[in-house]
């Protein structure tokens, strides 16, 4: 760009900030929309949208936190249980298939990542997924614990589980999953009066970036309280216990305690201490930490089982 | 978890953290009536995998840890954190330093084990009878010292400088060799107790290591047994091994063998009053009902047994 060209784009630069810094004040000072002005608008909406949060939060938090005291005591729980609480079904079919084969019921298969059964019979103590993980084996011959997990995670076993993890109260039952995801109303009414308000300001042409902002940040938190949650606070405590107690085990333990390991700290300690067989499993590295397509990022660190709901 | 019960007799040597911010310069005044008894009972190879299973284990006395595998600074791995807190004694088992060498010592190396005898408030150090590096190459194993005059020398200066730097005494661990030199001036306990008796240093004794030698190159164990200085004994190694093309190799990776058991029960007729035995196991772990017993199985020959 040649000198000339600059000073000529500066001078449009001053002559429309002059323009604009004519008419806004007669604008806004000729019609605000609603009778409210934009700067006041704005202030309205954060303090609102503050209130309406802090509320859905509060309740939300009250949803998973009944004072009653449940309707059954689960007994001790398992490694399953665990992941089941944590939201994380897929890990407890990870768990069940590391129990197999620390017990010597599974071996490597002959394709890559395949599982297959070395001929011992299920013993009798075996859990209920451990026995469907282990029926499915059996019936294809071989399975990968990518598509173990898709199908066994969904069946009856892990069903059960949950079903008595609620009535524990350490999953989220339905009712409390729909009463938290219905505190998310009054935000989107908020928003549907940000976006009109919006729309008739943009339409009179004013300004709206800056409301554009604050929607954005709405949206955020609506997809932030739109969050299925799966633990409840009773569930994350008793979480926190187990971890608490089993603290030698964040670097992975011998067979036997390998697969409560995984359930409290995840599949990354597989990767640090048995690297061959977390390949074969086809565990996700933790180093890449890619999303939980096959819940590898599992609950370490203590960041799961929260389900998003503001605990 | 349970914690483990700490030794009978605590460490004999505050630690600069125990000390608070006044150190004492010289934290052994007093000699030690019985330098080779500052560990008792049974103890295990500290790995991370085992965290979990030490801290369940309550008949635990002390645990081993590698140096070379800890740092001097920042967080302690989880479990030996709390054993440390918890009082219980701690050795650091260096592997890198190289007594048998004729290069000089690694002084980073030498202040390393001795900032982590502190740190662990260890009562004891242990390193091995061995060279790991010669013209510049590190070997990655524990090559065996040829026993002659010229090497007792040379690791006797070592021993001493080495020892002048540690703020506890250091015990000689005698490396089970496949290779062995054909020139000996002393029999294998002899060697180690001349070695012993110039660096007032203790040995550690390696039952698996012994029946290493045993099958590969015909020592015999009752020869061997019999003329080790035992008042410098300041414990006992344990380790599985196996058989391969002839030749047993002191893998830590496989069972205890029966034959080294017997090492063991062999060891505690001779010496009535238990020494402190321990495990050394480094990989291709077994189930916790496996491990808990073949260290049953160590403490009842041990004379450990309730």
């Amino acid at each position: 760009m040649s000198g000339d060209e600059e000073d000529r784009g500066n001078e449009e630069d001053r002559g429309n900030g002059e323009d604009r810094g004519m008419s806004a004040p007669t604008a806004s000072a000729a019609g605000d929309t609603w009778g409210i002005s934009g700067p006041g608008f704005l202030a309205l909406y954060a303090l609102g949208f503050a209130v309406v949060l802090l509320v859905a939060i509060v309740r939300r938090r009250r949803i998973l936190d009944p004072t009653d005291t449940p309707a059954a005591d689960p007994g001790p729980l398992s490694p399953e249980d665990l992941c089941v609480i944590a939201g994380n079904p897929r890990l407890a079919v990870t768990c069940a298939v590391t129990s197999l084969y620390d017990r010597g019921l599974l071996r490597p298969g002959w394709t890559r990542h395949g599982l297959t059964t070395t001929g011992e019979p299920l013993p009798a103590g075996a859990s209920r997924l451990e026995r469907e993980a282990f029926d499915a084996i059996v019936r294809a011959g071989e399975l990968r614990l990518e598509w173990l997990g898709a199908l066994v995670s969904r069946g009856p076993a892990v069903a059960a589980c949950r079903n008595r993890l609620q009535v524990a109260g350490f999953v989220a039952t339905p009712t409390q999953t729909r009463a938290c995801r219905r505190t998310v109303f009054p935000l989107l009414v908020l928003g549907a009066v940000g976006i009109i308000r919006a729309a008739v300001g943009a339409n009179r042409g004013k300004p709206v970036g800056l409301l554009g902002v604050e929607l954005i940040v709405t949206a955020l938190a609506v997809i932030f309280l739109a969050q299925r949650p799966t633990t409840t606070r009773r569930g994350q405590a008793i979480l926190a216990v187990a971890r608490r107690d089993s603290d030698g085990l964040r670097s992975g333990g011998v067979p036997g305690q390998r697969a409560l390991a995984l359930a409290l700290f995840g599949t990354a300690v597989l990767w640090d201490t048995d690297p061959a067989f977390a390949g074969q499993l086809g565990l996700t590295r933790p180093s890449g930490d890619g999303g939980s397509g096959d819940g590898s990022s599992g609950c370490g660190g203590g960041g799961c089982g929260g389900g998003g709901c503001g605990g | 978890m349970t914690a483990l019960p700490s030794l009978r007799a605590p460490s004999p040597h505050p630690s600069p953290y125990a000390a608070g911010p006044d150190p004492d310069p010289d934290p052994d005044p007093d000699p030690d009536p019985d330098p080779g008894r500052r560990l008792r009972g049974l103890g295990i190879g500290w790995r991370p995998e085992l965290a979990a299973f030490i801290a369940g284990r309550t008949d635990l006395s002390f645990v081993e840890v590698i140096a070379e595998t800890l740092g001097t600074h920042g967080p302690l791995p989880t479990g030996l954190d709390r054993l440390v807190e918890a009082g219980v004694p701690v050795v650091p088992h260096g592997v890198g330093l190289g007594l048998g060498g004729a290069e000089p010592l690694q002084p980073t190396r030498v202040a390393h084990l001795a900032a982590l005898a502190d740190r662990l408030r260890a009562p004891l150090v242990s390193e091995h009878v061995a060279f790991v590096r010669a013209g510049g190459l590190e070997a990655g194993h524990l090559l065996a010292v040829p026993r002659t005059r010229d090497a007792l020398n040379v690791l006797v200066a070592n021993v001493r400088a080495v020892s002048a730097q540690l703020p506890v005494p250091l015990a000689l661990e005698h490396p089970a060799a496949l290779l062995r030199w054909d020139d000996a001036d002393f029999g294998e306990a002899e060697f180690l107790a001349e070695l012993a008796e110039r660096t007032d240093a203790l040995l550690l004794l390696d039952l698996a290591n012994l029946h290493a030698d045993r099958v590969n190159h015909g020592v015999d164990p009752d020869r061997f047994l019999q003329a080790l200085p035992w008042e410098r004994i300041a414990y006992i190694h344990v380790a599985g091994g196996v058989i391969r093309d002839g030749l047993y190799h002191d893998t830590h990776t496989h069972p205890v063998t029966r034959e080294v058991l017997d090492l063991v029960r062999e060891t505690t007729d001779r010496h009535p009053d238990p020494l402190a035995i321990m495990l050394e196991r480094d990989g291709r772990y077994p189930s916790v009902d496996e491990l808990s017993g073949e260290l049953d199985a160590i403490a009842t020959m041990a004379g450990y047994a309730s």
